[in-house]
């Protein structure tokens, strides 16, 4: 044994020298070897992150549990959006305390046993003012804390330190990228997330600010300096000084880089008020790009199309857009996201006719994995699919964001949370509405609750179709989603649903789902009661007539008399806090119930009520009711009081007709 | 007739008298056309000729003398042989001004040759009238007819003249009732424009509670739909009329109307209704604008004038693209991109920066540090290879560190030289 592995050994140095690649079998067996180039590949750089990242690549989205941030318990898992985002935000607001904590004493987090040591759980460094120096200031500003490096700036210019005009520089670009303010931490995910950023369009930008003193008190104005201002100021919209600059660029010849031309191009709109006009300007500053030799990039036609999207309502506005496209595609720029975006933005437009870009779109864009290349890109997939459903009413093109959107790592380019959930509620509305009601309960019980909670008007759309295509069976779990959802108290929905549960004929083939309305209109009884002893809330839940009706189909239908009586003797008494009557079918519904049971006194009680609510079927149902149930003297008395004595003349002939007519 | 005879001078008064009141260019269309010293001009203005040529066909032949007065056109009866007379039977007679008016009128004595050439023209105009209110949008046909012109702003007075077809607006009074206030004004005397401005005033609150035209007007429209236009013997004229409506292009100052029109039914409608027929944009095959031609070199990216603006654009971009971890994987690459976690593929060495310039060989082979002091055999020198062997075993310390334990070693034994040799754990030298 030992022989043959020393031997096969042997051969194998040989082979090796003969630079022949060894089949692994050989070892075992001596296999006449062929004659192989062993290609050794050469070594691939792997990032830290790459191995995780192929992990993660393996692990999709599990609809059946909530999301990973949320704590591993049954109790904790939030089906409501505002329970969802409170949850997260509290846990966050966690590590945030500890945060406050760490940073007020440092000098309790003196120990760091961590050998590589790791700056992210150090407590932040204080400086004083003693430690005032351009180091300082342009740590300060590489670790981008603004409000700090200002201040930082203003002790050094009070204590006379010099600086260089580089330090200067790289302050002047911080302050004007953020306009002086704090960003969002890196560390506050949540809070990112779930924060609704509304992109308002007017100036904001601090106006003889820290920016502006900086740009002054720099020796040598140079090309970045005015760059740097120009850039900001047109970012928070501060259009007519940035463009002053500009013409200030101009006149002492300083060249502008490519990305300053793309923030002018993008506000241009701002400068000119006719449209024509407006793309004139624009056509001009690419012309001087062209002229200087500054070369175009992604931003390029990004802001070149953003400018396009102001004068969208414009005849030419469409036709231009493509040209826009086609010019920066043939210099070789590869479009973001964005940039189908904006194309969207002037194609489909509200009031504009209709426009079928998108599935042209889609289908160039098709399997592709998306990165994020410009801060506009993450509007794509809501404005899709919004288009989708408003503007082409298609299905199919849904469909296809929809899987674009689960293409590689696409997802990431949702947005926000907000954004999340406007593109499932437009998907949702467009597949209620057009898909077979089985299909989309279906896709329905896949999404929500972890994936997507659906809001109050989705909500009502789906009962609204579930009625429609009498998929009655599909009540009982709305409703409780509903309530899980934390619409159970919405008036119209739970009108919605009561009206669903009482047109349910009960058979012997649906026994179950008829117990199972008669426990939502019970559930939807107790829980309207409970909201209404809250004298707290701002929106009351009125009963109305149509709903008490409902309420008492359903439970007669399902057999709880008992709650039957509770709730007719409540609308009774009650009948100044409801809004309209209740209808004469449930009525006689009820009484039929109460005949049934030999009940007078309830019978008698619908009677009184129906006599109350001033219907017309009163003296209809009195008869009805003399005439199948045999009164007592006093309820007779009760009923001939109510409604006078003719009352019981008619009913004892059609008493008498019915008793002649029984053997 | 004198009622209807106006100097030339008095027509600046009544222009600036009327201009006012949005009646001026009727008026003056009225006016103006009517040469003041001929009266039987005047009287044929308000002749209304109708002719039925033809056979069952209905043709329309309309007759108008001066279009001015096409309200006037009366169409109750479609068998009037040619050349006769039509009373002008005005609806609202109770105006005694009015009705006088009216009755003069009634008294054309027209000219058989004069009115060969005027009966061209007018068929001429007649026509177009015609196929200008055939190109109505059906939508738009309604009770009162209005013609899809706007309003003759008071810039454009001289082309106005010109459009006699043009519908009055509202507040209109007939010329004859005008120049009949203005016969009484002058008659009462005093300050006649004041009075003749009153009774205008006047008549006009009356006209528009019962506007005499308009019912004049339905009556005409209903006269003409079902009725065969007769075709201009330039066919090629009429045809881009009905064009003109659809196309844009054609009549600037419609367009906002017809915008406006879209807009209205668009918002009747609640479901807009999406055409069935896709039509397909190729997204990259239009023509290039022309202003950047060659390819661009990305190279040029690479030195940014603002690193700093970059680096903070860079970063924002990534956290546009971050969210909360959707998985334990997702969430170790944060940590790891934060520094808070060892990088894969996991190394021991990971962040010790100051061991990476030191060769492995310094923290295993220690022995080279006792020679010189340490004696080649007995205890001490076996007592210092232990302590190289467990000093070389040791992971956690660093090279000087181990260099400094075996120097206190050695420290240690020199100060002991003494007490050593004197139990012979060293050998003297001699």
């Amino acid at each position: 044994m030992r022989g043959s592995i020393h031997h096969t050994f042997h051969r194998l140095l040989k082979c090796l020298d003969l630079r022949s690649s060894l089949p692994r079998r050989t070892l075992s067996t001596s296999i006449p070897l062929s004659h192989q180039e062993i290609v050794i590949p050469k070594r691939i750089q792997r990032s830290p992150t790459d191995i995780l990242q192929a992990l993660a690549s393996t692990i999709k989205r599990d609809t059946s549990g909530p999301h990973y941030k949320h704590h591993d318990d049954p109790y904790l898992t939030p089906a409501s959006n505002s329970l969802k985002r409170m949850y997260s935000l509290s846990k966050e607001s966690g590590r945030k305390a500890a945060r406050w904590i760490r940073d007020s004493n440092p000098q309790l987090f003196l120990h760091t046993p961590d050998d590589p040591h790791i700056k992210a759980f150090a407590p932040t460094v204080r400086y004083t003012e003693d430690d005032a120096s351009e180091a300082v200031l342009r740590e300060l500003v590489r670790q981008n804390e603004v409000s700090d490096a200002i201040t930082m700036y203003r002790i050094c210019k009070d204590k006379n330190i010099d600086l260089s005009d580089e330090a200067k520089q790289e302050l002047l670009e911080l302050v004007c990228y953020s306009n002086g303010e704090d960003q969002l931490e890196e560390d506050w995910l949540e809070e990112r997330w779930h924060r609704q950023t509304t992109t308002t369009i007017r100036k904001t930008w601090n106006d003889d600010g820290v920016a502006e003193e900086l740009f002054q008190s720099l020796g040598e104005k140079k090309s970045p300096a005015y760059c740097a201002l120009i850039r900001g100021m047109t970012q928070y919209y501060q259009v007519d000084r940035a463009w002053q600059l500009y013409k200030e660029c101009q006149e002492r010849e300083l060249p502008l880089d490519t990305n300053t031309y793309n923030s002018l191009i993008r506000v241009s709109s701002f400068l000119r008020d006719a449209s024509d006009l407006r793309w004139q300007l624009v056509k001009e500053l690419l012309a001087t790009m062209a002229e200087s030799g500054v070369q175009p990039n992604l931003g390029t036609l990004n802001s070149t199309l953003e400018a396009l999207t102001q004068v969208a309502g414009w005849r030419e506005a469409r036709g231009l857009s493509l040209q826009v496209l086609r010019e920066f595609t043939q210099a070789g720029i590869e479009p973001s996201l964005a940039t189908y975006y904006f194309l969207l933005l002037i194609h489909c437009r509200e009031r504009g006719p209709v426009s079928h870009l998108l599935l042209d779109m889609l289908d160039h864009m098709q399997g592709r994995a998306f990165q994020a290349r410009h801060l506009k890109d993450t509007y794509f997939f809501v404005t899709a699919m919004n288009i989708a459903r408003n503007h082409i009413q298609n299905l199919e093109a849904a469909r296809h964001v929809d899987d674009l959107l689960h293409t590689g790592n696409n997802y990431c380019l949702i947005g926000d949370s907000y954004r999340e959930s406007v593109y499932y509620r437009h998907y949702f509305a467009l597949m209620c509405s057009q898909m077979p009601i089985d299909q989309f309960m279906e896709v329905y019980s896949d999404l929500s609750p972890h994936i997507y909670t659906p809001e109050r008007d989705v909500m009502e759309m789906i009962l609204k179709f579930t009625t429609l295509h009498n998929a009655l069976q599909y009540i009982p779990q709305l409703y409780s989603d509903m309530v899980a959802y934390n619409l159970g108290n919405q008036e119209k929905l739970l009108t919605l649903v009561l009206s669903a549960a009482a047109q349910h004929q009960p058979a012997d083939d649906n026994i179950e789902l008829t117990e199972k309305m008669g426990r939502v209109a019970e559930d939807i009884w107790t829980r309207v009661e409970e909201l209404r002893q809250d004298k707290t809330r701002i929106n009351q839940i009125t009963w109305t007539g149509q709903m008490l009706g409902d309420v008492l189909m359903c439970l007669v239908v399902s057999g709880n008399y008992k709650l039957c009586q509770v709730v007719l003797k409540d609308a009774t008494l009650k009948a100044h806090t409801i809004l309209g009557y209740i209808p004469p079918p449930a009525l006689r519904v009820m009484l039929d119930a109460a005949i049934q049971r030999k009940d007078g006194d309830t019978g008698l009680e619908v009677v009184k009520y129906a006599l109350e609510s001033g219907h017309h079927e009163t003296g209809e149902l009195a008869l009805h009711l003399r005439s199948s149930l045999n009164l007592t003297p006093r309820q007779k008395a009760k009923l001939t009081t109510a409604l006078g004595t003719d009352i019981m003349t008619e009913a004892t002939s059609s008493d008498s007709d019915s008793e002649g007519c029984q053997p | 007739m004198a009622t209807t005879r106006l100097s030339g001078s008095s027509l600046p008064v009544l222009q600036r008298l009327f201009s006012r009141n949005g009646i001026l260019p009727i008026f003056q269309r009225t006016f103006c056309k009517v040469p003041p010293e001929d009266p039987t001009q005047a009287e044929e203005a308000k002749t209304i000729e109708q002719e039925k040529l033809g056979d069952s066909n209905i043709t329309a032949d309309t007759q108008v003398k001066d279009s001015g007065v096409k309200e006037q056109i009366e169409a109750q009866d479609h068998k009037v042989s040619s050349d006769k007379q039509v009373d002008n039977v005005s609806p609202d007679s109770s105006d005694s001004s009015k009705a006088e008016a009216v009755q003069e009128t009634k008294k054309p004595v027209p000219s058989q040759e004069k009115k060969l050439t005027k009966r061209e023209q007018t068929q001429k105009k007649l026509r177009d009238l015609l196929a200008s209110l055939a190109t109505v949008d059906p939508l738009s046909v309604e009770s009162t007819v209005k013609l899809t012109r706007p309003k003759p702003r008071p810039k454009k007075e001289a082309k106005v003249k010109k459009e006699e077809e043009l519908p009055p607006p509202e507040s209109y009074i007939e010329p004859e009732l005008v120049s009949a206030t203005k016969e009484v004004a002058e008659s009462l005397g005093g300050d006649t424009a004041a009075t003749e401005s009153e009774l205008l005033s006047t008549l006009r609150l009356h006209s528009s509670d019962a506007p005499p035209h308009t019912q004049a007007a339905a009556s005409l429209s209903e006269l003409f739909v079902g009725m065969k236009i007769e075709r201009s013997p330039n066919e090629g004229e009429t045809a881009p009329i009905q064009h003109k409506h659809f196309s844009p292009e054609a009549d600037p100052r419609r367009q906002p109307d017809a915008n406006a029109r879209r807009r209205r039914l668009s918002r009747l409608s609640p479901e807009r209704s999406i055409p069935r027929t896709i039509q397909r944009v190729d997204l990259f095959g239009a023509k290039p604008l022309g202003i950047f031609t060659g390819k661009c070199s990305k190279s040029e990216d690479a030195s940014s004038i603002l690193p700093v603006w970059e680096a903070l654009h860079e970063e924002e971009l990534k956290r546009s693209m971050s969210h909360p971890p959707d998985n334990a994987f997702v969430e170790m690459i944060q940590w790891t991109n934060q520094g808070k976690l060892w990088t894969f593929p996991v190394d021991n060495e990971f962040g010790l920066e100051s061991e990476k310039k030191i060769g492995f060989h310094e923290h295993v082979f220690l022995e080279r540090h006792l020679q010189g002091w340490c004696p080649p055999r007995g205890p001490i020198r076996h007592f210092m290879e232990l302590v190289c062997t467990g000093l070389s075993k040791n992971p956690y310390l660093t090279v000087e560190r181990k260099r400094a334990h075996i120097e206190w070693y050695r420290n240690y034994f020199a100060e002991k030289e003494g007490l050593l040799k004197e139990i012979g754990a060293i050998q003297s030298s001699n």
